[in-house]
């Protein structure tokens, strides 16, 4: 795989790296956190799905921005990624 | 408001069909706006990888050659990670909202929208790690990481070869590639099924390929088998693969694997929420959930102004997505007054090799048919609904309450009225109404009509509705 330039970003607080070209999602998948979001009412984990922008299921919060999906949003240095608070409690 | 850019012609959806109507409307002399979800053109087909995106990295870089010239054609706006999520007839066109918050005016639109997975419910299908098998192929493509390191790849249809095989070509174990139809001698004897797969030898050839890369790495290929379940604590850890018996009315013998990540899906379902939204007459699908768009020899729809190409017209693939976009680009340009406002007929060899691949396409389909026992397979704690988390149980009380049809359903369970608003659950949903009630699935609906098609922020909303 052709390797982009590393990208720190965070997630929940852990300091994570990344690199251009990942989205959020796939960044996330590649430092071995496979959920990242418990659902409103059984609470139950969730991560990636469909992949391509259609279930909802991969949401996060990004700084300001919340419900964010995962699957299509470009991974940015810096970035603090959190559970998504507007579908769920906040935390795995 | 922000005031609305004008264009001749909007395509929404940049894949293959897309691509190729907004080529094809450029070179006849349109302005076109090209609007699609992701930042980078290719649709799914064509998925480029986002490696240089920080970088200003080039939209059509990656896109094979015939492509590329969208990326610095003056005619062209590229409206790229955005979607539409209101469409609208207004005077002298139509009006599209996107969720950048642009509007845009346009004469005439082609819809090139695409499919979503269609997918059935298991119990651990909502487990991390239980995936479509297009997300892998997502994650692959356009990021060039795993999904996971031991997969099984399971349901039907062609799209679990190429799934498969990129798979172990980057280095993941492919646990199993699990075909649930059966591919038996009868099956070749129906009508036009030998002629389809016939007259594509290229693609024949490209399906033997994927075969080749699998048993090369001597990944076990199952026919008639599928994925009945999935557990683990907090992610998958093992998958049950069942024999399936006819018509998938349970299964005779089963086997639980381990295995990190399953990637389960039958087929594709054409995305109508925008076709619908502007009135565009469509047809029920033999056999299948969803309906797709109607379109004449020019792929004009049943809404003046308005073309459709690629999947929205019945899941054909891309080489007749494309075919179709060239058609409805160079209709589309007619309609705003380009060439004299006469398209003329297709070309000969457009529409041979149209009939071609939807004749393949068209085979394809009749090998592979969802058995309708599948939720046979279904525990009464299963979500069928991942959004709303509504179990099966929910759902059978329901239409033992009464219910007849999904709408009926979506209001006794809150099934499809989540974020998704059932593009997930939806298809899946009307199988198992239609099966419970006794009805077709053209009866029991389906739960694409939303005049929202994507949820968007109130202020968007807001910030859009001008006078009229």
């Amino acid at each position: 795989m052709a390797e982009g330039q590393a990208l720190r970003f965070t997630f929940s607080d852990r300091v994570l790296v990344g690199r251009a070209g990942d989205t959020v999602a796939s960044a996330l998948i590649a430092n071995g956190i496979r959920s990242w979001r418990r659902t409103r009412r059984g609470g139950r984990p969730r991560g990636i799905y469909c992949g391509i922008g259609t279930c909802f299921d991969c949401l996060v919060d990004i700084g300001e921005e919340v419900a964010v999906r995962a699957c299509l949003r470009p991974l940015q240095e810096g970035d603090r990624v959190a559970p998504s608070g507007s579908v769920g409690p906040a935390g795995p | 408001m922000t005031p609305p850019l004008s264009v001749d012609v909007a395509v929404i959806g940049g894949g293959p069909a897309g691509m190729a109507a907004a080529s094809a409307a450029t070179g006849l002399g349109c302005r076109v706006g090209l609007v699609d979800s992701y930042p980078l053109l290719g649709g799914q087909v064509h998925r480029q990888a986002w490696r240089r995106l920080g970088a200003g990295q080039d939209p059509v870089a990656g896109l094979p050659r015939r492509f590329r010239g969208l990326g610095a054609d003056p005619g062209v706006r590229l409206h790229l990670g955005s979607s539409v999520w209101h469409a609208r007839q207004v005077t002298g066109g139509f009006e599209l909202l996107l969720t950048t918050g642009e509007s845009v005016h346009a004469g005439a639109v082609v819809l090139a929208t695409g499919a979503v997975e269609l997918v059935l419910p298991f119990p651990g299908w909502d487990l991390p790690g239980a995936m479509t098998p297009g997300a892998a192929q997502a994650l692959l493509k356009g990021q060039g990481r795993l999904a996971g390191r031991r997969v099984v790849v399971a349901g039907s249809g062609p799209f679990l070869l190429p799934v498969a095989a990129g798979l172990v070509r980057a280095g993941a174990t492919v646990v199993a590639v699990a075909e649930a139809s059966r591919l038996r001698p009868g099956v070749l004897g129906r009508p036009g099924v030998w002629r389809g797969l016939s007259s594509s030898p290229a693609k024949l050839a490209e399906g033997a390929g994927y075969l080749s890369a699998l048993l090369r790495r001597r990944v076990p290929l199952l026919a008639g088998w599928a994925v009945t379940a999935c557990r683990g604590r907090s992610q998958v850890e093992e998958v049950r693969l069942s024999r399936l018996a006819p018509d998938w009315a349970g299964w005779d013998r089963e086997r639980w694997v381990r295995a990190d990540t399953c990637c389960v899906g039958y087929g594709f379902v054409p995305s109508m929420e925008l076709a619908r939204a502007l009135g565009c007459g469509e047809r029920p699908r033999r056999g299948l959930p969803g309906s797709a768009v109607v379109v004449g020899p020019d792929q004009s729809t049943s809404t003046g102004g308005v073309f459709a190409a690629g999947e929205v017209c019945g899941i054909s693939g891309a080489a007749a997505a494309e075919l179709e976009g060239l058609l409805a680009g160079r209709a589309a340009a007619c309609w705003v007054g380009k060439r004299g406002g006469r398209p003329g007929p297709p070309t000969a060899s457009v529409r041979r090799r149209l009939a071609r691949q939807r004749s393949f396409a068209v085979a394809l389909e009749q090998l592979g048919r969802i058995g309708a026992g599948w939720t046979a397979w279904l525990e009464d704690e299963t979500p069928v609904c991942r959004c709303e988390e509504t179990t099966w149980a929910k759902v059978r009380q329901a239409v033992g309450a009464g219910a007849r049809d999904l709408r009926g359903v979506r209001g006794l369970t809150r099934a499809g009225m989540g974020y998704c608003q059932g593009r997930v659950c939806g298809p899946a949903l009307a199988l198992a109404v239609a099966g419970l009630a006794g009805r077709g699935l053209a009866e029991v609906g389906d739960l694409a009509t939303r005049s929202i098609a994507w949820p968007v922020p109130l202020g968007t909303i807001a910030h859009s509705a001008g006078p009229g």
